[in-house]
């Protein structure tokens, strides 16, 4: 009996000596094989050392240049790691995200390096320097979105982070990425409404709007164009849905309208019956916000449930091109706001349209493309304004961006000072499967035209916030 | 096998103070397992729980017949996967984690096979007859570890995770659904109110009924069903009697796998199809199961109908909490029964 | 050597020197390793493997499958980070409330599952481990719903801050080897005797005298202590503690580091672990399918090994040690009882 008691330490030992050797080897892989670029590798110490301190000394100039072409361009390269959901529920739409990111990259040069969705773009290049493009895939959750762009940024020295796709996420990627001043974020379609106007981090850029803003102007029109007075509201019950339903309820009860119920659905419901049995008879409209799987469920059930009597308001992800084709003849006449439309007219969004098609054949623009396409190209117009230079650990970069204006495919976009972009929105109706324009809403910002101050004291959207009389 | 013995080999003599412990705790529930205190309880429970549900249902006046469908619809469903789960945990003791991947690839067959064809009864068969295919190849696979429980089922996860990234990479990533066949597609009138009912649920309930009726037949009448029943009573004597049990297995697992992609056929149709539906279906039809009794049929069938029915409840009346009052009515059971509804003894420490 | 082993003064000698070694390995190993890999590889590792211990003991020592344990871990990361963020109690109190938190939310489990066993266990414990998932999700005057608690930092020892990766490295190395010892010292006590006995026959631990539903329910009190602990650190990680901490991909993830580590030996958690987080960070550098890799690599060590990757070393060290007896050498009794 007595050598048992011994052993046990023998083996933790044995065990935590294997462990220390393994890890060892991994370290000394990731630095030599990682990367397809030698020349680069040398950069990754300096780059490393700016990272512990900040706004140190452009030690990354002194590197040797390998392939000498003009004089003035360095050949260090700037890496843009692009991170969205590729894994779980939300893995379809992951896809999109990155074909946008591609779309952009391929303006400055670049050459698509395979058909799927995490093989890269090579041969981009911003003011002569080269664009490395590294892609990370979230299942959705904010601890693996955190994990996969720390390996993005400190292994692969991403400088730029695009993304991410879903709004927790995005709340937990500031909270990393406000520690790294000189690695700079561009969302994508993190829509959470905190990703800057609470608490906003100064290297974190949303060149798109947040889910309230995308709800914009729908309540308005349903008090004063259709005449709703009285409406429930069915929604997904987490932070975003929130959001739409509590930006609705800000204008409908502001112009005077009531809401009878608001029915919150828990994420991972398959069957809307017993939900969809909770709306009164007595409402004039019942607006919905859901994504995915549970708009196709909802609409759906809804319509063989009650065949849509009362009529529907949905939310902008419900009814996004990217689940309209499923969606089939059920979404028709559906009214909701949004920030892509399919009949804008705008030659820059035509464009996109035809090259998505080209380069993607069978895609077409949703939120999803869109706006990883205007975070990606955003981020590139600002390199190129500062010549491709982030040596200053990326302060004059940063500056470039939140001067940033330009004519997006979806209209013009600049940012306020909490690097929160203004934009257009559109009310919109589906007519024949498409996204047709009812209104422009111009110029809608991150606090939906209310004062600041007086928008932030209203306290954040919730089940029962806004209150509505 | 044993790495070392008993307390025998204990040289620190019984009476540890863990050992009182011990003793105080088996008294201790000796005593709350009085059978006259245990029904008092649960009866005077069941009278609360009936009494509140009754008066709930009236307060909404016939949207409690909404309720009441909406569970059974919910049931068949379930019924369709807990049925063939249960039934291959009775043969095999595989707990098969695999089941909802096995669901999601019979849906997706089935839309295959409806978008060239056009005919969801085809495509459900099809469908079917996929899930049934992989289901056996599945089997093949766990035979290599020859009734190591564990590890089967740690097999049946893995592959759980490998068929749910190969549908992404095989479907995409973007939800969808099937089209129900046409003279199901639509609403009828339920008789005495205003409310609508799609005929497609009443179709899956149908469906349900008809799968339950099947599996009687074939358990009761047929000599392979008494080869099954054998074997989920005394697995060794069936082979004892040269019976080929490997074939006998392999047609379970292909019963069931045909059962989950009828499943997801019909779910495909009225529900839709995404990645995540696999886990949603195989937790609900693990719930189910656990509920009704591991291995038996007749307690999957109670099962799905009070799972559905407390479901479709919950949901109606505290929407926000409804998924929380499902899992508190499962423990409930499992703390008045430990081994589910119909499930006896030997079903639990398998 | 033999006379060595058995002399207590040797065995005494040995314990240092190899303790000794471990603080070495230990120190040594933030110089070998880069920040990152640090921090998201071995860090990571270490906590995954602690959870992941506390299920490995429940299987490997009393054989019970419990898929609750992530309920348990974010029961005592979601307590602290409440009691911090929420009502403002002092780090150190909310650490030592969650690190009471485990064992007690493990006694729960305990009680509601006293009465099953084998895969039916499983199963139930997988239904708690999912309520846990649902209930963070949902119940949000508690827990703040989807989104979870964001922005925690941690705490300060010693005047070392665990938000920086070398002192928080330190900290969970040390804790990884104490939960490795408490466990191991518990399997040593006659309850550790009585967790076997539930393991390879219940009849005769009841003949015996003991009650299965207490042996049971103490098994998953010290358990939950090691899952605890895992939480804590977790969120010491992390910043942030969401559902998404615990959800079923989560729980599936427990089991998959427990059984590619093997549970005859706790420490299989971590090896199971570390694979695991390699698999995690690096595996879609080969391929754009990365979870049926994940998947693939497991079933494969499932379907070659019943011990997992330890069981294969210890196995292949077995097969050493007979042909060295069969030149003469002797063989260690205890290393083939390990493998049966």
């Amino acid at each position: 009996m007595r050598p048992r008691n011994f052993k046990p330490f023998r083996r933790l030992v044995t065990f935590l000596a294997v462990f220390c050797l393994v890890i060892a080897a991994c370290g000394n892989d990731d630095d030599s094989a990682d990367d397809p670029l030698p020349a680069v590798q040398a950069t990754a110490a300096a780059t490393a050392a700016a990272t512990a301190a900040p706004a140190s000394e452009p030690a990354a100039t002194a590197e040797p240049a390998e392939e000498v072409s003009e004089p003035a361009p360095r050949t260090e390269e700037i890496t843009i790691g692009a991170i969205s959901t590729l894994d779980g529920p939300f893995a379809g739409l992951g896809d999109f995200s990155m074909h946008g990111v591609k779309l952009a990259l391929l303006e400055w040069g670049g050459q698509l390096d395979g058909s799927g969705t995490r093989d890269g773009v090579s041969g981009a290049s911003v003011a002569g320097v080269p664009i490395r493009l590294v892609i990370e895939g979230s299942d959705a959750t904010p601890d693996v979105a955190v994990e996969a762009t720390r390996k993005m940024v400190e292994q692969d020295n991403a400088d730029i982070i695009i993304g991410p796709l879903s709004g927790d996420e995005g709340l937990a990627l500031k909270d990393y990425i406000r520690d790294i001043p000189e690695v700079t974020l561009v969302n994508g379609t993190s829509a959470s409404q905190d990703l800057t106007l609470r608490d906003p981090a100064p290297n974190v850029f949303r060149f798109g709007a947040d889910g309230a803003m995308w709800s914009y102007g729908v309540g308005t029109y349903a008090y004063e164009e259709l005449g709703h007075r009285r409406i429930a509201t069915i929604a997904e019950d987490y932070s975003y849905p929130y959001d739409q339903v509590g930006a609705v309820l800000t204008e409908f009860c502001a112009a005077g309208g009531t809401v009878t119920d608001r029915i919150w659905v828990p994420l991972g419901t398959q069957d809307y019956s017993s939900f969809i049995a909770q709306i009164p008879d007595d409402v004039d409209a019942v607006f919905f916000a859901m994504g995915g799987t549970d708009a196709i469920n909802f609409v759906k059930q809804y319509d063989d449930f009650t065949g849509q009597v009362i009529p529907l308001i949905a939310g902008p992800t419900a009814v996004d091109q990217s689940v309209l084709t499923e969606l089939g003849d059920r979404a028709e006449g559906l009214i909701s706001s949004g920030p892509v439309v399919d009949d804008s007219g705008l030659a820059d969004f035509d464009a996109f349209a035809a090259r998505l098609d080209e380069v993607f054949p069978g895609q077409t623009p949703n939120i999803f493309n869109v706006y990883y396409y205007v975070a990606t190209k955003s981020a590139l117009a600002a390199l190129e304004a500062v010549g491709g230079d982030l040596t200053d650990g990326s302060q004059a970069f940063q500056a470039a961006l939140a001067e940033l204006r330009w004519d997006t495919p979806i209209g013009p976009v600049y940012l306020d000072d909490n690097r929160q972009a203004v934009v257009d929105i559109y009310l919109r109706e589906v007519q024949d499967g498409a996204q047709v324009t009812i209104d422009t809403l111009p110029q809608v910002n991150g606090t939906l035209g209310f004062d600041r101050d007086e928008y932030i004291a209203k306290g954040s959207f919730s089940r029962d916030n806004p209150p509505c009389g | 096998m044993h790495r070392s013995s008993v307390p025998a080999a204990s040289a620190d003599g019984p009476l540890q103070p863990d050992f009182n412990a011990a003793l105080v705790w088996g008294r201790l529930s000796r005593f709350s397992q009085h059978s006259m205190a245990r029904r008092a309880l649960g009866v005077g429970v069941a009278a609360l729980l009936a009494y509140y549900a009754v008066s709930k249902s009236v307060e909404i006046g016939d949207r409690s017949l909404l309720v009441l469908l909406n569970g059974l619809t919910a049931a068949g469903l379930y019924f369709l996967m807990a049925s063939g789960f249960t039934l291959v945990f009775g043969l095999a003791r595989v707990t098969n984690l695999a089941h909802g991947g096995i669901y999601l690839l019979g849906g997706y067959g089935a839309l295959s096979v409806q978008r060239t064809t056009g005919n969801w009864f085809l495509a459900a068969l099809l469908g079917a007859l996929f899930a049934g295919g992989v289901s056996v190849v599945l089997y093949l696979v766990l035979r290599l570890l020859r009734g190591d429980g564990l590890r089967e089922t740690m097999l049946t996860l893995g592959a759980t995770i490998v068929i749910a990234d190969q549908v992404l990479a095989t479907w995409g990533g973007i939800p969808t659904d099937l089209d129900p066949p046409s003279f199901l597609t639509g609403s009828i009138d339920l008789p005495g109110s205003t409310l609508l009912y799609p005929k497609f649920r009443l179709a899956v309930v149908a469906l349900a009924l008809l799968a339950g009726l099947l599996l009687w037949v074939l358990l009761y009448k047929t000599r392979l069903g008494m080869l099954i029943r054998a074997g989920v009573d005394d697995p060794e004597m069936v082979s004892v009697l040269g019976i080929r049990v490997p074939l006998v297995l392999a047609s379970v697992f292909a019963l069931a796998g045909a059962l989950a992609g009828i499943a997801g056929a019909a779910g495909g149709t009225y529900l839709s199809l995404a990645q995540g539906e696999d886990n949603r279906i195989l937790l609900a039809s693990l719930i189910v199961v656990i509920a009704g009794g591991l291995g038996s049929l007749r307690g999957a069938g109670a099962a799905s109908v009070i799972v559905g029915l407390v479901e479709a409840f919950a949901q109606t009346h505290h929407p926000v909490l409804s998924v929380l009052i499902t899992f508190g009515m499962l423990t409930a059971i499992l703390v008045l029964r430990p081994h589910g509804l119909m499930g006896g003894a030997a079903d639990a420490s398998a | 050597m033999q006379a060595l082993r058995h002399s207590a003064s040797g065995r005494l000698l040995a314990s240092c020197a190899l303790l000794l070694l471990l603080g070495a390995a230990i120190a040594a190993t933030p110089a070998l390793v880069s920040d990152f890999v640090l921090l998201q590889i071995v860090i990571k590792s270490l906590w995954l493997g602690i959870a992941g211990t506390s299920l490995a003991f429940l299987i490997g020592q009393a054989g019970l499958i419990s898929l609750a344990q992530t309920a348990v871990f974010g029961t005592s990361g979601y307590l602290m980070a409440i009691l911090v963020l929420d009502h403002g109690l002092s780090i150190w109190a909310a650490v030592a409330a969650a690190a009471f938190a485990g064992p007690v939310s493990g006694l729960v489990i305990g009680v509601i599952s006293q009465r099953s066993s084998g895969l039916y266990l499983m199963m139930l414990t997988l239904a708690i481990g999912v309520f846990g998932f649902f209930f963070a999700q949902q119940y949000q005057p508690i827990t703040r719903g989807h989104t979870g608690f964001n922005g925690f930092d941690a705490p300060i020892i010693l005047g070392a801050d665990l938000g920086e990766r070398e002192p928080l490295f330190y900290v969970t190395a040390v804790a990884a080897v104490a939960v490795v010892a408490l466990l191991r010292f518990v399997t040593r006590t006659p309850a550790g005797l009585a967790y076997r006995g539930l393991r390879d026959n219940r009849r005769r631990l009841q003949a015996l005298g003991y009650s299965t539903a207490a042996t049971t329910v103490s098994a998953f009190a010290v358990a939950g202590f090691s899952a605890g602990i895992g939480g804590v650190i977790s969120v010491w990680y992390n910043g942030a503690i969401s559902p998404g901490s615990i959800d079923l991909t989560r729980i599936i993830e427990l089991l998959i580091v427990v059984t590619i580590g093997g549970t005859i030996h706790l420490e299989g958690a971590f090896l199971g672990a570390l694979v695991v987080t390699l698999l995690r960070n690096y595996a879609n550098e080969f391929t754009n399918r990365t979870e049926t890799l994940v998947g693939a690599v497991f079933m494969v060590i499932v379907l070659i090994s019943r011990h997992g990757l330890l069981g294969i070393f210890i196995n292949a060290k077995s097969q050493a040690h007979k042909a060295l007896k069969f030149f003469g050498g002797q063989r260690l009794a205890s290393e083939k009882e390990a493998v049966v």
